[in-house]
């Protein structure tokens, strides 16, 4: 089982750039680590085998092995103030929305909090899912004062402890905004303390966790919360109850105002990391680990939308207990890309004997040059989409869906075993709510050369990095010079980036692309740029990456489209740049518009080969056919599935915004009944959703010029590539994807 | 842990009590365990398949390509995958077979040689 796991600090490095590389060890005290490029790491015993060249840098040596440790977990972290410290009486309140009350473990609404001293206060929902207020004289005296009423899932509450240092007294309210005269979770109680004193810390304030000491210089929170808090407050006074409503009122009244230490509202700022306080204090919060923000507060209508029209409607953020931005490890070693080093895809490779783990990261030109005419386009974003994807263990409909038993990996166990590693944005919170953000900056073991993953089709079953590794062998088989490139640095540079390349290859499923990626992207075809996408299910979900912090998307699936989970209500707008969330098709920018050819249907037991249309033989495109015979099926043969045509597969449609004058050259058909058509063909439930009923469910072939000059081809099939190296790279795929390239290689304008 | 319940109680009253006319798709998956498949298996495949609850059966790789164990799924986050060292195989073809004759015993009571 897997023991050594690792991630590097960026995913795309240039020359004179420095990765720094995080590894945990378990169990070994030292571990060898060494550059290698990669090329191939299907293990497939039926294709060209795995492909590394060991690359001499200063890296090269053995290092002591240590177990890092992932804290996950969001929360806001005020630091510690001296009004804090004069806190005798005070009131702390907060509307909240609790997702998980019932999951038997505290959890931190606003706290103050030293966990290992036992001092502070630490207002929580407690283990019996009731509301509760912790305080701690620091001494070892504690005492826990509970509405004794548990909270609903998912309904909203004016939650309040007011505590009266001079009377000893304590006050809970537990107030659901909207009342349910069968649920007896209304709760407003005065209790008595016998706690001399609270005891005071130089710890931050928190919502959503309390602190629970520190490890290698960083605090660490437990007690995380699941659910929403909208509007914490904190008072230096005991209010009355009857003053609990003014503290959410706009402005605060000023006889309360007088008592305000912080009113914190997280309906400003939305895309940033700061949680802001309006109390005059400037006690503003760090947000840490991604808790989802632009998500609807108690004060949310349904009469709008989107949180930039009416941020006061959305004043929550809903913390989860398994967020996770940044791992935080400490690096064991780095890499400064040597000048000479040729672009290309690199990994850390990490041996302790037993186990080995590869860090992959790509090396790319500096920021304004070329170094070859191709440029592989990496897609980064969709690795990061689907990074740490758990729905093998977790889903219910894996299994129906890959049309066989789910094949686990040490990989996935490994996964299982360690939550704290977070989640692909298929997966959901262990609240039950979907996940929307995903970072990079942490081990993401999906993204490893010989990943199989169970999603990936029969034969070698790889997704995403291991199966484009196909598409580099090719490349090196053939003996093209090509660059590498990421969609991070697309979505940083736009079409600069992609300018200088005569020709532009995706990789087999660039499902996730961010508005300046596309951007990007139209510009180049229309520029002379000619693209070769060579992958399915492309250019499909819109995504945004964060517009400050580095290594992170995020995806809102709205309307349609295969989901795991749907978006809630008023949720449609990504935080992270307040655009619209969703399928790229019903932002007006459909990939059919942009490649000829947009999603029509999965399956994943078995592949196809194509056939030529009458399209093919249009002198246009007589260089895509040279050496191809007229009835020759292209593609029924492949590493993944069996055939060049497989698993996620895309057809062409002027209706959809395929242009008029595409070529529809080639066509895949009789799928199996594991195909089904894509949900978003489907305006109304429809009898022939398989693949032998509907004959939507294809991969076509599609080819098209551009004005400028440029062109774009389409192969429409995540397989594609997985069908370039049998019989040694001779065959209808690699021959039909060489033409193309010469001829895209070519000065000559289309 | 009852495991025996997860797929029976997912199943309407009746199902399977006639196992006899799904003979030939038994017959067709014995001689093809991995796709594709008629839509007739296919069918029945996907209700055997959606098996809700804990106890779900599964596969971890050990060896690529070459060996597999079977395992049981927990269906829940905080319990470990039951892995099944005893159970190996060497196809993949032979691993469905095994998980289907679980299920089919689950179902029908009946032993498939």
């Amino acid at each position: 089982m897997k023991r050594i796991v690792g991630y590097g600090d960026r995913l795309s490095v240039a020359p004179g750039e420095t990765i720094r590389f995080m590894v945990s060890c378990d169990g070994p005290s030292t571990f060898r680590a060494d550059i290698v490029q990669l090329i191939c790491g299907d293990l497939n015993p039926d294709g060209p085998g795995f492909k590394e060249k060991a690359v001499d840098t200063p890296v090269s040596g053995t290092y002591p092995g240590r177990v890092q440790r992932t804290h996950a977990g969001s929360y806001v972290s005020v630091e510690h103030r001296p009004l804090f410290a004069a806190l005798q009486s005070f009131t702390v309140a907060a509307i909240i929305w609790p997702t998980a009350p019932d999951k038997g473990q505290p959890q931190g609404l606003i706290t103050k909090w030293d966990n290992k001293r036992r001092s502070g206060f630490d207002f929580q929902v407690d283990a019996s899912g009731c509301l509760a207020l912790v305080l701690g004289d620091g001494q070892g005296q504690v005492e826990t004062i509970s509405s004794g009423r548990p909270l609903r899932a998912c309904h909203w509450y004016l939650a309040a402890a007011i505590y009266d240092c001079d009377s000893k007294r304590v006050e809970l309210v537990q107030q659901p905004l909207v009342e349910d005269p069968w649920a007896d979770d209304a709760s407003q109680t005065d209790h008595s303390v016998t706690l001399t004193e609270i005891g005071s810390h130089d710890g931050p304030l928190l919502f959503a966790a309390h602190g629970a000491g520190w490890e290698d210089g960083r605090m660490i929170t437990g007690g995380h919360y699941d659910g929403k808090i909208d509007s914490p407050r904190l008072a230096s006074h005991a209010l009355s109850k009857s003053d609990l409503g003014a503290l959410f009122c706009n402005p605060i009244p000023l006889h309360i105002r007088s008592a305000l230490v912080g009113a914190w509202d997280f309906s400003r700022d939305i895309p940033s990391t700061v949680a802001r306080d309006l109390s005059g204090n400037r006690l503003d919060g760090d947000v840490v680990n991604l808790p989802m923000r632009g998500c609807v507060g108690y004060k949310w209508t349904g009469e709008e939308m989107n949180w930039r029209h009416a941020s006061e409607q959305y004043g929550a953020i809903h913390f989860h207990e398994d967020d996770i931005y940044d791992a935080g490890w400490t690096p064991d070693f780095h890499l400064t890309i040597p000048e000479g080093l040729r672009s290309g895809v690199y990994a850390a490779r990490l041996r302790d004997g037993e186990d080995e783990d590869y860090i992959p990261f790509f090396v790319r030109p500096k920021p304004g040059t070329a170094t070859a005419p191709i440029a592989f386009l990496v897609p980064t974003a969709s690795y990061m989409a689907y990074a740490n994807l758990q729905t093998g263990i977790d889903g219910q409909h894996a299994e129906p869906t890959a049309g066989r038993a789910v094949v686990l990996t040490p990989e996935d166990l490994y996964l299982h075993e360690h939550r704290e590693l977070g989640y692909s944005l298929y997966d959901r919170h262990s609240d039950g709510s979907g996940v929307c953000y995903s970072s990079r900056l942490r081990p993401i073991l999906h993204l490893r050369p010989s990943q199989a993953l169970w999603v990936g089709g029969t034969g070698s079953a790889l997704w995403q990095f291991s199966a484009d590794l196909h598409l580099v062998d090719w490349l090196e088989a053939r003996g093209y010079a090509y660059d590498v490139i990421t969609d991070e640095d697309l979505d940083r540079e736009g079409y600069s980036l992609l300018a200088p390349y005569r020709v532009v290859v995706t990789g087999t499923h660039p499902e996730y692309v961010s508005t300046h990626m596309l951007d990007g992207i139209i510009d180049y075809t229309r520029r002379g740029g000619r693209l070769m996408y060579l992958g399915g299910n492309g250019f499909y979900w819109r995504t945004a990456f964060h517009p400050t912090l580095p290594g992170v998307i995020e995806v809102r699936r709205t309307e349609d489209g295969g989901r795991n989970f749907p978006v809630e209500p008023g949720e449609s707008y990504h935080s992270f740049t307040g655009e619209y969330g969703g399928l790229w098709r019903r932002i007006g920018r459909s990939p059919q518009s942009v490649v000829g050819v947009g999603f029509a249907a999965e399956g994943h037991d078995s592949g196809s080969g194509y056939r030529r249309r009458q399209d093919s033989h249009d002198p246009r495109v007589a260089f895509i056919f040279e050496g191809i015979g007229e009835d020759e099926v292209i593609g029924d043969f492949g590493l993944i599935c069996g055939g060049a045509a497989g698993l996620e597969i895309d057809r062409a449609d002027v209706a959809l915004g395929t242009p008029a004058h595409a070529l529809v050259v080639a066509s895949s058909g009789g799928h199996s009944s594991n195909y089904i058509l894509a949900k978003e063909e489907m305006l109304s439930t429809i009898p022939n959703v398989t693949g032998p009923e509907n004959d939507m469910i294809r991969a076509d072939m599609v080819f098209f010029e551009m004005p400028g000059g440029g062109a774009v081809f389409s192969t429409g099939s995540m397989t594609w590539c997985a069908s370039l190296a049998p019989n040694n790279y001779r065959n209808n795929v690699s021959r039909i994807t060489a033409n193309v390239l010469d001829r895209f290689l070519l000065q000559e304008p289309f | 842990m009852d495991h025996d319940k997860g797929i029976k109680n997912n199943l309407p009253p009746g199902a399977f009590d006639q196992p006899d006319e799904y003979r030939y798709l038994v017959e067709e998956f014995r001689r093809q365990p991995i796709g594709p498949h008629s839509p007739q298996l296919e069918a029945l495949l996907r209700r055997l398949r959606t098996e809700w609850g804990p106890g779900k059966l599964a596969l971890l790789c050990v060896k690529p390509f070459r060996e597999w164990v079977m395992v049981r799924l927990p269906g829940r986050r905080d319990r470990p995958v039951e892995i099944f060292h005893d159970q190996i195989f060497h196809s993949l073809e032979e691993a469905e077979w095994a998980i289907f004759t679980q299920r089919w015993k689950k179902c029908t009571g009946e032993d498939l040689a």
